[in-house]
């Protein structure tokens, strides 16, 4: 019963951090068909201005915000730059396009900060556990919940009780209709990627702390699962993010129970056959396409 | 359909003639960069024959490269070093020593043989979910490679393999593969999965299905790439899981896409021109003399200028060089004067609008929506 | 002369991919005045309405509003100088409720006005929307998708309303509504009229429209051949029936 207790919570904790990644990758989506693989990188640079603030005795917290003012700069510099021009195309160019970004960024993080991994230190409170009742409860994990649980509420509220949010709902159904009623695209798009790169800040440094060191090749996890999170749940679909980022932190969550440790090893490779299976089924995702912010 | 082979080979040997051309005038000096050429030239080949007839851009095509490399290679690793570096080797793998025409065929169909088994699940999805199941294809695969020790060294280096790849065997093997990839896209096969990709629910109403029409051009494409992993294995003779993961995917993709995804000419050319790009890239790299100013990139400045080049060639030239059309050699001109009703030949000018958007703004939509 | 046209349509030219749609089109709307453009299917309505709206660039010619040329302005920037488009189908966002719906209708204005002054041009323009239409304020939290046809298109006119248009396009707005309820539609124009709007009506049904505006035009294969007062029309409808195939009276049950 414990155990089951502790692994839920750990499900919740992987799963937030999956479903703000998909939330983040989503949100763009749904206004142009763009999956992000250069997701990642945005992680990856948050980390490592992170890491330069770290050593530089900046107090947390100036830390985290300028990680997101970072992030949402440079997520709305390389949108409108790379992405804005292919606001028509179709999805697969610019997964291509976004492929192209990838290997650029990360060739800059190279220049700048090399290929060796940078440790990313945290204060000593994020790494403390409490425990109730047999049950660890990691600081970490708990931050990560609660983080994720603003995220989501601010979200909620941004699109649907701000006027904006209406833009950018009204632009991510009917694009046109939309730029009849006086909505502007660049807006929107502005918008929303600045959104997504708060998000890729935030969890840039959240990911980052607790695996402890980034690399400019570390934004290969990130993508991945923010990927599988995006179409296990449904692409476009804000619900869809969240559910599926949920259910592939349960499915690894479950399989690291479940797995006996010889085969332990290949759980990524399962994983990734489970999502496939599950799109067999449900080639829409759990939660369904559509254009529901 | 023969003549349309005939455009495609004579690239093909053109490129052969000029690769030896470089081997006696380097005196064999940049050989590993001659057969690299050759590799990259029959994967993009390979590439080409999935994303041209199917509309599919695949991110997974690395996984089968190192599915060849490492069929071929296990069996090609001499079984005295073999039992030393593999010890746990199921018996039938540590006693057989293949020659080097089986490795390729066994590379080929180790490829092959996945291709049809993960096909059947990723082949249903469409457009971009499609691309992305490729990927988790390509990290199961990394996966397997990485956990299998017993088979595969884990993530140690296999090494020792003999290095057998020598011109011949790349540039015949090249040389075969295009005559192949010919065939099949102006076969019955190749026909049935452009129909599907050009208009899924139209081509399923005159009795084409999905699946199995896309699912002949995947298997084909793995086998060629995975051709392309076993001459790779027995000319680098030594290599880990590492080697085929996704840093390796830029190279063929730009290759294939700025020659054009729907053109098997396209992919010669594409893989021609790249291959030559990345070697200046390179020499820049480690710093060159140019007049009286040294030149020196930082490493890894081709990554970028790769990744700069695909996004420019999607911005601006999507359709790459050559889009859908192939290069046109038809012998019969050399009988009588060519008619004005011959002017598009054979390259199907009927598919060259949609082949060449596979990787392409939709233009009806761009322009239908007003925007330009 | 009469007095400066609100909007002026010279020699147009557009089309989509290769395909030539529209053929040196010109159009005059005075102020205050309403005209149809008719035509049968493919004629080139929509093109021109899209053109009009900024959703197609054309090729050639030129879009002249209240003096200012508009070729160039941006779709998203027309509602904002007072040109709203009601396209073919309505375009409601299904996933959001009637007032969200008429709310986004407003963000044209947001441009030239102050957040207080917006505020109140909102409250405004919802009371205003729903005294033309009254059913909607009952079930103004409802999802768009759940509504009839016919509200749909209220929905679709009140919204385009709240961008305080100076001319207002609407495309077939009658399309796939019951008879009965195109005259509730066309009744709430009539209003709109005698406030002082203009508009520009696409109708297949020409008996309908043809009683409504000033003056009609008729489209056929991207030219105009034809264009006269209403009333000229009227009387030749039979003429016009028989040369260019326009929807007949069969189809206009009550009146």
């Amino acid at each position: 019963m414990i155990l089951a207790l502790q692994r839920v919570l750990d499900a919740l904790s992987v799963g937030s951090t999956y479903a703000l990644l998909a939330l983040g990758l989503t949100l763009v989506y749904s206004v142009m068909n763009l999956i992000n693989f250069a997701y990642g990188m945005m992680l990856v640079w948050s980390a490592f201005i992170a890491v330069v603030m770290v050593n530089a005795n900046v107090p947390a917290p100036v830390v985290v915000v300028g990680c997101i003012v970072f992030s949402a700069l440079l997520s709305v510099g390389v949108g409108r730059l790379a992405f804005q021009p292919f606001l028509t195309a179709p999805p697969v160019t610019l997964l291509i396009t976004s492929f192209g970004v990838e290997l650029v960024l990360q060739y800059a993080a190279i220049f700048v900060f090399g290929e060796n991994p940078r440790i990313l230190q945290v204060p000593p409170v994020f790494n403390e556990v409490f425990h109730v009742g047999g049950v660890r409860l990691p600081i970490s994990e708990l931050t990560t919940i609660v983080v994720a649980l603003v995220v989501f509420a601010l979200l909620y509220l941004i699109l649907n009780r701000t006027s904006f949010g209406l833009q950018i709902r009204a632009a991510a159904e009917l694009p046109d209709m939309a730029r009849l009623m006086g909505v502007s695209p660049g807006v929107v798009l502005t918008t929303v990627f600045a959104i997504s790169g708060v998000i890729a800040g935030l969890v840039g440094v959240l990911w980052f702390a607790q695996v402890g060191a980034v690399t400019p090749r570390s934004d290969i996890d990130p993508t991945f699962k923010a990927f599988i999170a995006i179409v296990l749940g449904g692409l476009g679909n804000t619900r869809g993010a969240i559910v599926g980022g949920l259910a592939l932190g349960a499915i690894e969550v479950f399989l690291s129970a479940v797995l006996p440790p010889n085969v332990i090893g290949y759980s990524e490779g399962i994983v990734f056959a489970i999502v496939i299976a599950i799109l067999l089924f449900r080639p829409s995702g759990l939660v369904g396409v559509s254009a529901r912010l | 359909m023969f003549v349309g082979l005939l455009g495609p080979l004579l690239v093909a040997a053109l490129i052969t003639a000029l690769a030896e051309l470089v081997q006696m005038v380097t005196q064999g000096e940049i050989s590993d960069i001659v057969l690299l050429f050759g590799i990259n030239a029959i994967m993009t080949i390979g590439f080409q024959a999935f994303v041209g007839n199917t509309g599919i851009v695949s991110f997974g095509h690395v996984a089968f490269m190192g599915l060849g490399a490492y069929a071929a290679g296990i069996l090609a690793v001499p079984l005295a070093l073999r039992a030393i570096e593999l010890p746990s080797l199921p018996s039938f793998l540590a006693h057989v020593e293949l020659a080097t025409l089986w490795t390729l065929i066994l590379g080929g169909v180790c490829a092959a043989a996945v291709a049809l088994i993960a096909g059947v699940a990723i082949l249903r999805l469409s457009g971009a979910a499609a691309s992305i199941a490729t990927l988790g294809l390509l990290v199961i695969v990394n996966n397997v490679l990485v956990q299998a020790h017993s088979i595969t060294r884990g993530p140690q280096s296999l090494y020792g393999i003999p290095q057998a790849t020598t011109d011949g065997w790349v540039f015949g093997s090249l040389l075969v593969v295009v005559v192949l990839s010919a065939l099949l896209k102006w076969s019955d096969w190749g026909l049935r999965a452009r129909s599907v990709r050009d208009d899924p629910i139209a081509a399923e109403s005159a009795g084409v299905y999905r699946l199995p029409a896309r699912l002949i051009p995947f298997a084909f494409s793995a086998f060629v790439t995975g051709v392309g992993g076993a001459l790779y294995a027995q000319d680098i003779t030594a290599f880990s899981p590492d080697s085929f993961f996704v840093p390796q995917i830029v190279g063929v993709l730009v290759m294939a896409i700025i020659g054009g995804l729907g053109s098997i000419s396209g992919a010669l050319v594409g893989a021609s021109l790249i291959s030559v790009l990345a070697e200046l890239l390179r020499h820049v790299e480690s710093g060159v003399v140019v007049g009286p100013l040294h030149v020196q990139a930082p490493i890894g400045i081709s990554q970028a200028v790769l990744g700069v080049l695909l996004v420019a060639t999607l911005r601006w030239r999507p359709e790459g060089i050559l889009g859908a059309q192939e290069v046109e050699i038809d012998p019969r001109i050399w009988r009588r004067p060519p008619s004005p009703a011959r002017s598009t030949g054979h390259s199907t000018a009927v598919e060259a609008q949609p082949a060449s958007s596979v990787a392409v703004t939709q233009p009806d939509d761009a322009e239908q929506s007003g925007e330009h | 002369m009469t007095a400066p046209a609100l909007l002026a349509v010279t020699d147009l030219v557009a089309g989509y991919g290769g395909n030539r749609v529209l053929k040196e089109i010109s159009l005059e709307v005075s102020p205050g005045g309403a005209i149809a453009v008719l035509g049968a299917n493919g004629a080139g309505k929509s093109t021109l309405m899209k053109c009009i709206s900024g959703l197609l660039k054309p090729w050639q010619g030129s879009i002249t509003f209240e003096g200012r040329d508009i070729t160039g302005v941006p779709a998203e920037r027309r509602a904002g100088l007072g040109v709203v488009l009601v396209p073919e189908g309505r375009g409601l966002f299904t996933t959001m409720t009637i007032e969200e719906n008429l709310l986004v209708g407003a963000t044209g204005l947001r441009r030239r006005m102050r957040s207080g002054q917006m505020r109140q041009l909102l409250a405004e323009g919802l009371d205003r929307a729903y005294d033309l239409f009254p059913v909607l304020k009952d079930r103004r939290n409802d999802l768009a998708a759940k509504l009839s046809g016919g509200q749909q298109q209220m929905v679709a006119i009140a919204r385009a309303l709240m961008a305080h248009p100076k001319l207002l396009l609407l495309d077939e707005p009658c399309l796939g509504l019951a008879p009965k309820v195109g005259n509730e539609v066309y009744r709430a124009l009539r209003i709109l009229r005698e406030q002082g709007m203009s508009l520009v009506v696409v109708e297949e049904s020409t008996r309908r429209a043809l009683a409504f505006v000033d003056r009609a035009c008729v489209l056929k294969l991207g030219s105009k051949v034809l264009e006269d007062d209403a009333q000229n029309l009227t009387r030749d409808e039979a003429l016009l029936e028989a040369y260019f195939g326009l929807t007949s009276e069969a189809k206009d049950m009550t009146l």
